[in-house]
C-alpha cells in the first residue's frame, strides 16, 4: 500500500512537470501566466463591479466568474480596494476617482 | 402706386405668416431630456401598448438562455418602455464593454472636428512607436473601421488563453499601456483597408494618437466636450497604467445616460441646438466603411458588417451575409458590447434601444426578436391624435 502510494506521488509529480514543460514550450504565454490573468481580471472587475456599478459581491461573481474562483479575496468596502490571489498570483485594485474608476496598483 | 406698395407688403406679410406656421406644424422641433427622460404614452406615440408586455416575455423571460438587466426603449425623446432585472435599477451604472468603441469614435471626431488630430494622419505621426514597416500606411482610419491587416486575435472566455485583447486588459505588464501593446503585434495578415478585422488594439491604439494630440486636455476631454453637453452624469470612463482610456472596453453608465449617447447620434451629433459630434461623423458611423468592399467568403465578419465605430444592419449579398436583422429597417446601426450590451439607434423610427445583460458565453438577445416587436407594434397601431411619430 506505501509502494502504491509513493508510485501514484511519484506518477503525479510527472504528469505536473510534463504539463509544465509542455505547456512552457507549446502554449502560448498566457497559458503559463494564467494565475496572473485571472488574478487581474478578478482584481479589476470586482471592483468595478463592486464599487463602480455597485452591485453586490455576489451578483459580481456571477458576472465575472471565469475558469477558478480566487484562491483568497479581500475587499475593503472604505478604502474601495479589491485584493486578490489567484495560486501564486496576486493583484489589486483600487478606486482612482469618480470619473476614472477603478485600475490596477 | 401707394395701394399696391402695400397690397405687396401685406402679401409678402401673410405669406411670411403662413411660412411660419408651416415650419412651426412641419418641423417639430426635437425634445431633448431635462435632469432625466420624460415617459412617453406609448399609444401618443404611434406604438400598440401592448409591445411592452411583449418585450417582458421575451427579454426577461425566466427560462431564456440571456440574461437581461435592463432595456429601454425610446421614441420622440421620451422612454415609452424601461425596466429592469437581477437587482439593477434606472440609477445605477451598467458595463458598457465594446459599446465604448462607439463613444471613442465619437470623440476622436469632436477633436478633428476641432482641428487637434485627422482620420487620414498616419498613425505613426503621433505614435511614432508603432514599427515603420508594419504600419506603414496605416491611418487612423483604417483604426476606427478596423481594418489595418495587421494581426489580432479578440477572444474572451472561449479562448482565453490565445486572445491578444485578454493579454492587453489583464497581463500586467501589457495592460499597463494598451495602445502601445497594440503595437508590438505587427504580423500583416492582409493589405492595408482591405480586411475587416474586429481589434480593440485598433481602437485603444487610435485612443493613444488621440491622447497625444490634445494633450493635457485629454484627460477631462470626454467630460468636456461629450458626456457632460449631453448630460451623461453617471459616466465612468476608465484608463490603463499609462493614463490612457481603455477606449476599446472600459465606460461604465446608467442605461438612461447610454440612451442620451444614442439619441445624439439620432439627432445627428446636436443637442439642443449645439452640434456636440460634428454631423459628418454621424453619418460615416452608419456608412460602410471601405473595406466592407472587400468582403469575401474567407474572411467575412463574424457578425454584422461594420462602418465607423458601430455596426451596420446592411446586406453585403457578394459575401453572402444577409440582412442581420430583417424588421429593423436598413438605416439601423448599433453599438454593441460583450456579454449583450446593444445600443441601437434607428433614425427612420426615430427610436434609440438600450439593452443591458450578462450574456455570458455566446448566449445572447436576438435583437431581431426586439425590432420584430417594435415594428408589429408601430403596424399594429394607428397614429393617434396629437401623435408623435
Amino acid at each position: 500500500m506505501k509502494k502504491f502510494a509513493k508510485n501514484a506521488l511519484k506518477f503525479v509529480v510527472i504528469v505536473f512537470c510534463a504539463g509544465w514543460l509542455y505547456t512552457k514550450l507549446f502554449w502560448p504565454s498566457t497559458f503559463t501566466d494564467a494565475p496572473e490573468i485571472l488574478a487581474n481580471l478578478y482584481a479589476k472587475e470586482l471592483c468595478t463591479c463592486r464599487f463602480v456599478v455597485g452591485q453586490s459581491l455576489e451578483r459580481c461573481y456571477e458576472n465575472h466568474a471565469i475558469i477558478m474562483r480566487p484562491t483568497t479575496l479581500e475587499i475593503d468596502e472604505a478604502a474601495r480596494t479589491v485584493s486578490v490571489r489567484v495560486l501564486w498570483a496576486t493583484a489589486e485594485a483600487k478606486v482612482v476617482s469618480e470619473r476614472f474608476g477603478c485600475g490596477r496598483k | 402706386m401707394i395701394l399696391r406698395g402695400r397690397s405687396f407688403a401685406v402679401g409678402v406679410g401673410i405669406a411670411v405668416g403662413f411660412a411660419l406656421v408651416e415650419s412651426s406644424v412641419g418641423a417639430v422641433a426635437p425634445v431633448y431630456p431635462e435632469a432625466d427622460w420624460a415617459k412617453g404614452d406609448p399609444a401618443r406615440h404611434g406604438f400598440d401598448p401592448s409591445f411592452g408586455t411583449e418585450l417582458d416575455a421575451y427579454a426577461f423571460a425566466k427560462d431564456a438562455p440571456f440574461t437581461t438587466d435592463g432595456l429601454l426603449v425610446l421614441h420622440g425623446g421620451e422612454i415609452l418602455y424601461e425596466r429592469y432585472a437581477r437587482d439593477y435599477t434606472a440609477k445605477m451604472r451598467h458595463y458598457a464593454w465594446s459599446m465604448t468603441k462607439s463613444v471613442s469614435m465619437a470623440l476622436f471626431g469632436i477633436a478633428e472636428g476641432e482641428g487637434k488630430i485627422r482620420r487620414d494622419d498616419p498613425i505613426s505621426k503621433w505614435v511614432p512607436e508603432a514599427d515603420a514597416k508594419s504600419f506603414t500606411g496605416v491611418t487612423i482610419a483604417n483604426l476606427i473601421s478596423m481594418s489595418t491587416g495587421i494581426l489580432w486575435r479578440e477572444g474572451y472566455e472561449a479562448s482565453p488563453f490565445d486572445s491578444h485583447v485578454v493579454t492587453a486588459l489583464y497581463r500586467t505588464r501589457a495592460s499597463f499601456d494598451f495602445g502601445l501593446y497594440r503595437t508590438e503585434i505587427t504580423k500583416r495578415v492582409a493589405p492595408v483597408g482591405e480586411r475587416f478585422n474586429y481589434a480593440s488594439g485598433e481602437t485603444n491604439l487610435m485612443m493613444k494618437a488621440l491622447g497625444r494630440s490634445l494633450g493635457p486636455a485629454y484627460a477631462d476631454f470626454p467630460w468636456n466636450k461629450l458626456f457632460t453637453p449631453i448630460g451623461m452624469k453617471s459616466a465612468v470612463f476608465e484608463r490603463d497604467g499609462s493614463g490612457n482610456f481603455v477606449g476599446s472596453s472600459y465606460l461604465e453608465a446608467t442605461p438612461r445616460d447610454f440612451a442620451r449617447f444614442g439619441y445624439l447620434f439620432l439627432r445627428d451629433g446636436n443637442w439642443r441646438g449645439k452640434q456636440i459630434v460634428p454631423a459628418e461623423w454621424v453619418k460615416m458611423a452608419a456608412t460602410p466603411s471601405p473595406a466592407m468592399a472587400h468582403l469575401r467568403l474567407d474572411h467575412r465578419p463574424a457578425d454584422s458588417p461594420y462602418g465607423y465605430g458601430w455596426w451596420l444592419n446592411r446586406a453585403f449579398p457578394r459575401a453572402q451575409i444577409g440582412k442581420p436583422f430583417p424588421s429593423f429597417p436598413d438605416d439601423m446601426y448599433f453599438a454593441s458590447g460583450h456579454d449583450g450590451q446593444e445600443l441601437v439607434v434607428v433614425p427612420s423610427w426615430d427610436v434609440v434601444v438600450v439593452r443591458v445583460g450578462n450574456d455570458r458565453f455566446g448566449k445572447r438577445l436576438d435583437l431581431e426578436r426586439i425590432g420584430k416587436i417594435l415594428k408589429d407594434a408601430r403596424a399594429k397601431s394607428a397614429p393617434a391624435k396629437g401623435s408623435v411619430r
